[in-house]
């Protein structure tokens, strides 16, 4: 279908990438695993690229026996596809997009295949910068759902303008600002209420910085949206996020804070779950990589949050006493979050009544629940040419009963979940691309599943890699349970293949504060990708 | 690269070391790009200060640039020419990894 040999190499160029995800799922009940159908996920991305200024892509994708919460995308098709046009000032794109206004907070379409998110919008943007210092963007369409299209028509604006590109253009303070006005439209058919068939929201936001110093807010605001995800509420939203750094060479310090209020926005309004978001709200959270350090995940509450996050990045210098030769590494973390304050509006006694305006709430007061706190400590050292060690403390909080993180054990409930988590990371370096890493996790807590130890070996060898690891709850007091899989692979270039066998706890896989649940399995895993 | 991906960091950990060293015996120059969302984007610039780097960082929010160059797995590291060519590419990081793309840099600053 694609022929090189057709097209002049300097005019014309061609790229893509590729990922097929293959998973098998045999039954253990020691786990909760059921048996299933081997499932399937696969892409193929497709660009080309004429000189630089039109462009033309599509992406095929294929699933079979998809994991629950994700039957819809059985099949297989073209759901993303688009012309894009650059010249002189302009941009065009016809089709298929992705973009984000500031943080997200009002709009961001963006493809996370892990996590089955693909909210692209299909109409048309044009962005045009009219002078330097000024990029303006406009975009109009209907939103992936599947295989279809969500009802809600979006039409947006966003300008980001460089402030210094025309005042204080000698000066050292970096002023940025933008603001975005975004709206949905969706026919109102409904039998009880009478529903706004047009929702506006628009923002605004700004970043300055001097030196040192970084200082940037974006607010937003909505006006009502009645929706399933709210309990069809007449309440306006809002959202404030503030932060501010303070950065110097091995020394970085930064606070932010952030309230959301009546924040859910989508293109349809009795879409659920992940489907047909509008925007991205930010959770202030440290993005975990560790696995037992993701066990109680924090989920983005957009119908009321409030809560802030600090970080200090400090690397003790070389050849001091503490540092030793090469320095040693201290990051510390701490985040929490709380529910905002909402008591009985005019038109109702109770709270969230559909058809109501849902309630009010004092702009600075927190709500009675709070809902997660973790401290991350950790300390990083290399200790010769050989050797690097880590180790990581973490004391974690998470309001299950609001959150529904975790799966249950059999009779159990929801509950609050303390825990504290240790570990310990090394990396031995045999010879140049010879490796050989080991991990040592534990969690204590008294609340849900009781106890995990983990424990992992990882060796890569020039190409190759190969890994085994168990993760043991044994202070499950139902069913101790050893959750363990082997790994290995091969990478060269821009391609890799990972080949998996083992037992994957239930819980939730999380990105950003949105999570998708993941049901427990015992298999065979592949996993391919490619960039050419 | 990306303020969670292990390997991106360590990488460019590494390079860093050296870094000197190879401005001045090739004047290649690095450019890191992340793909952090808007949840990392207040930590991104604290976080390289306290490293230390001396690269040029810039800030890929929504992954139009990632997507635009079919990157999937990060770090993805592209090695480019005078003219602006890509000359070779390569994911994921070992340590070590970082001399066999000198020797290539080395290679086509003679």
């Amino acid at each position: 279908m694609f022929c090189f040999g057709l097209f002049s190499q300097s005019n014309f160029s061609f790229s893509g990438d590729l990922q097929i995800n293959g998973q098998t799922f045999q039954e253990d009940l020691s786990i909760g695993a059921e048996k299933r159908e081997p499932n399937i996920n696969s892409y193929l991305n497709l660009i080309l690229d004429y000189k630089n200024y039109l462009k033309i892509g599509t992406r095929l994708e294929l699933y079979r026996n998809p994991i629950p919460g994700f039957e819809n995308y059985e099949g297989e098709g073209i759901a993303y596809k688009f012309v894009q046009f650059q010249k002189w000032n302009f941009d065009i794109t016809l089709g298929n997009f992705y973009d984000q206004f500031g943080s997200g907070v009002l709009f961001r379409s963006y493809f996370d295949q892990n996590l089955g998110i693909d909210n692209s919008v299909n109409g048309a943007r044009l962005k045009f910068k009219p002078s330097t210092g000024i990029d303006l963007t406009a975009i109009i369409g209907k939103q992936r759902n599947y295989w279809e299209l969500g009802e809600g028509m979006i039409r947006g604006f966003d300008a980001q303008i460089y402030v210094n590109d025309y005042f204080f253009k000698k000066s050292r303070t970096t002023i940025n600002l933008g603001g975005s006005f975004v709206t949905k439209k969706q026919k109102d058919n409904d039998p009880f209420f009478i529903l706004p068939e047009n929702v506006g929201a628009w923002s605004g936001r700004m970043n300055i910085s001097k030196g040192r110093w970084n200082f940037e807010s974006e607010y937003a605001y909505k006006i009502n949206d009645p929706s399933f995800t709210n309990n069809y509420i007449y309440k306006n939203g809002n959202s404030i996020i503030v932060s501010g750094s303070y950065s110097k060479k091995g020394l970085g310090l930064v606070l932010s804070g952030k309230r959301v209020d009546n924040m859910n926005f989508r293109s349809e309004r009795g879409a659920t779950l992940q489907q047909l978001n509008i925007n991205f709200l930010t959770s202030l959270n440290k993005q975990q990589s560790y696995s037992l350090a993701t066990i109680y995940p924090y989920v983005t509450q957009p119908n009321g949050e409030i809560g802030l996050q600090f970080d200090c990045f400090y690397k003790i210098p070389k050849k001091s006493k503490l540092g030793g030769k090469y320095g040693t590494e201290l990051n510390f973390n701490f985040s929490n979050c709380f529910t905002i304050h909402k008591s009985s509006p005019i038109d109702s006694e109770l709270i969230n009544e559909p058809g109501t305006l849902g309630y009010e709430s004092d702009f600075f007061k927190i709500g009675d629940e709070k809902l997660f706190q973790e401290i991350n400590i950790n300390i990083k050292k290399k200790i010769n040419k050989q050797l690097k060690l880590q180790t990581t403390y973490i004391n974690v909080f998470n309001n299950d009963k609001i959150l529904k993180a975790q799966k249950l054990i059999e009779n159990g409930t929801h509950e609050k979940i303390f825990a504290n988590i240790f570990i310990f990371e090394s990396e031995y370096r045999l010879k140049s691309r010879y490796t050989i890493k080991s991990e040592i996790q534990h969690l204590q807590t008294k609340q849900h599943f009781g106890n995990w130890g983990m424990g992992l070996i990882e060796a890569n060898l020039k190409n190759i890699f190969f890994s085994i690891q168990d993760l043991y709850n044994y202070g499950n007091p139902t069913s101790p349970t050893h959750y363990y899989s082997v790994t290995t692979g091969f990478i060269k270039k821009s391609h890799r293949i990972e080949l998996r066998y083992g037992k994957v706890r239930a819980g939730l896989f999380c990105v950003g504060g949105i999570c998708r649940e993941v049901p427990a399995s015992n298999g065979f895993s592949i996993n391919i990708t490619s960039s050419f | 690269m990306d303020l969670w991906c292990k390997n991106c960091i360590k990488e460019l950990e590494a390079i860093s070391e050296i870094y000197e060293e190879w401005q001045e015996e090739t004047g290649v120059k690095l450019i890191a790009i992340s793909i952090d969302d808007s949840r990392n984007k207040s930590k991104l610039k604290p976080f390289i200060n306290s490293k230390g780097w001396e690269y040029d960082i810039y800030h890929d929010p929504n992954s139009d640039f990632k997507r635009a160059l079919g990157i999937n797995q990060i770090p993805h590291t592209f090695l480019l020419n005078g003219k602006n060519e890509i000359v070779s590419e390569h994911i994921g990081y070992t340590d070590g990894q970082e001399e066999d793309l000198y020797e290539k840099i080395k290679k086509l600053f003679n």
